[in-house]
């Protein structure tokens, strides 16, 4: 691997690291398994030497494969009747019950929030990502807002 | 300003340790994510040979047939025309396309009227035009019925994604193993479909790809892996 590889590779993980780790956060809903996830993304990258038109697509890769790996591991484990651990830093109480209540969301739920609410992506966005169609992502954040509106909405 | 959930997030951050564990992913691959790197199998060569072999004795069987002249032919090259229509549907072409023999001697019994002489030979030309064509091991024969069921949900795109999760959950797979689900990859080329499978046991999955490379008209690789532990079981391209 050359210097200049390297060095791209770095640059590439320090862009990305933390999108990649708050996104698998998102879903999975544990530490452990998002930290897992952000490996498994990078090993992907590794693997796989995208080539990316733009910093949006870079972005979007990322996130697909993320968002992909993490449902396949939440799959898994729903085949091997593991439980859904979930475990999520939380610095206060008033902040635990919110959040717990977010966690408490169904996977793809989440992941829409987390990609709407954080990541900035439209509902039309959201669904080419998923491969879910539009409505049905329109619909997860509509339940979503009603059950964490003083988590969405943005504070004054 | 900030909703409650982005400024929770944006607390989140990877911790040091894992920041060094990814920059070091480029010079050492951990060993629970390392890919079993699967042989390609061999070309599948002996269908070939099974098809000649079956040929040649098709065609020393009507050169047999031939030297009893005096058959009654219509009736017993409508036997051998069944013989040969088994010897497409089950592994031992060649031996029972050897069965030609038998029928030959049947027809030394026959009695031959010179009016099915033509009739005989007719019947002996369409029978060496599928002595040619008897080539299928049972397994093709299977496959291209699995195509035919399949073919409604060819595609030309992986991206198709409810006519792919058509074709990967419809395909037949080896015993042992089943359908779970699948991942498409297309970010970019080479476009891959991941298919993941639960069972156990040992699996030549080449029919399952060529359905797959057959049925989905972009798709450049096709893997098979295992659901318990994400290993690959199979890697093939176009």
């Amino acid at each position: 691997m050359c210097a200049q590889e390297s060095t791209s590779f770095e640059a590439l993980v320090r862009r990305q690291e933390n999108r990649v780790y708050r996104t698998a956060l998102a879903i999975l809903g544990n530490v452990e398994d998002a930290e897992d996830q952000t490996q498994d993304t990078f090993l992907k990258y590794l693997e796989k030497r995208p080539v990316f038109q733009s910093q949006d697509h870079e972005n979007a890769w990322m996130i697909t494969v993320t968002r992909n790996g993490a449902i396949s591991k939440l799959r898994l484990k729903s085949r091997q009747n593991l439980p859904l651990s979930v475990d999520i830093p939380v610095p206060g109480p008033e902040e635990r019950e919110e959040l717990e209540e977010l966690f408490r969301l169904p996977p793809e739920d989440r992941e829409v929030i987390h990609l709407f609410y954080y990541e900035g992506y439209s509902a039309e966005e959201i669904a080419k990502m998923t491969g879910a169609k539009a409505v049905t992502v329109r619909s997860r954040l509509s339940r979503a807002r009603k059950k964490l509106r003083s988590m969405l909405e943005v504070e004054t | 300003m900030r909703t409650k959930y982005q400024a929770y997030m944006d607390r989140q951050t990877i911790s040091p340790e894992l920041h060094q564990r990814l920059l070091s992913l480029e010079q050492r691959q951990p060993e629970r994510h390392r890919l079993v790197e699967v042989p390609k199998p061999a070309p599948v060569r002996w269908r070939r040979w099974s098809a000649l072999a079956a040929s040649l004795v098709l065609v020393v069987g009507l050169v047999a047939l031939r030297s009893f002249s005096g058959n009654s032919g219509a009736m017993k090259s409508a036997d051998m025309a069944r013989t040969m229509t088994a010897a497409e549907e089950t592994a031992a072409g060649a031996a029972q396309s050897a069965d030609m023999g038998e029928g030959s001697s049947m027809e030394e019994e026959a009695v031959v009227e010179s009016a099915d002489m033509d009739e005989a030979e007719e019947m002996e030309e369409s029978m060496e035009v599928e002595a040619v064509t008897v080539t299928d091991a049972p397994s093709d024969t299977a496959w291209t019925e699995e195509m035919e069921r399949l073919s409604p949900y060819a595609t030309d795109y992986l991206g198709d994604s409810v006519n792919v999760v058509h074709i990967a959950a419809g395909m037949t797979y080896p015993d042992g193993w089943q359908y779970d689900h699948v991942e498409l990859h297309t970010d970019g080329a080479p476009y891959g479909l991941d298919i993941w499978l639960t069972g156990s046991g040992s699996a030549d999955l080449q029919a399952n790809s060529d359905t797959a490379f057959a049925l989905i008209g972009n798709v450049e690789v096709v893997r098979f892996l295992d659901a318990a532990d994400g290993s690959v079981i199979g890697e093939y391209e176009r």
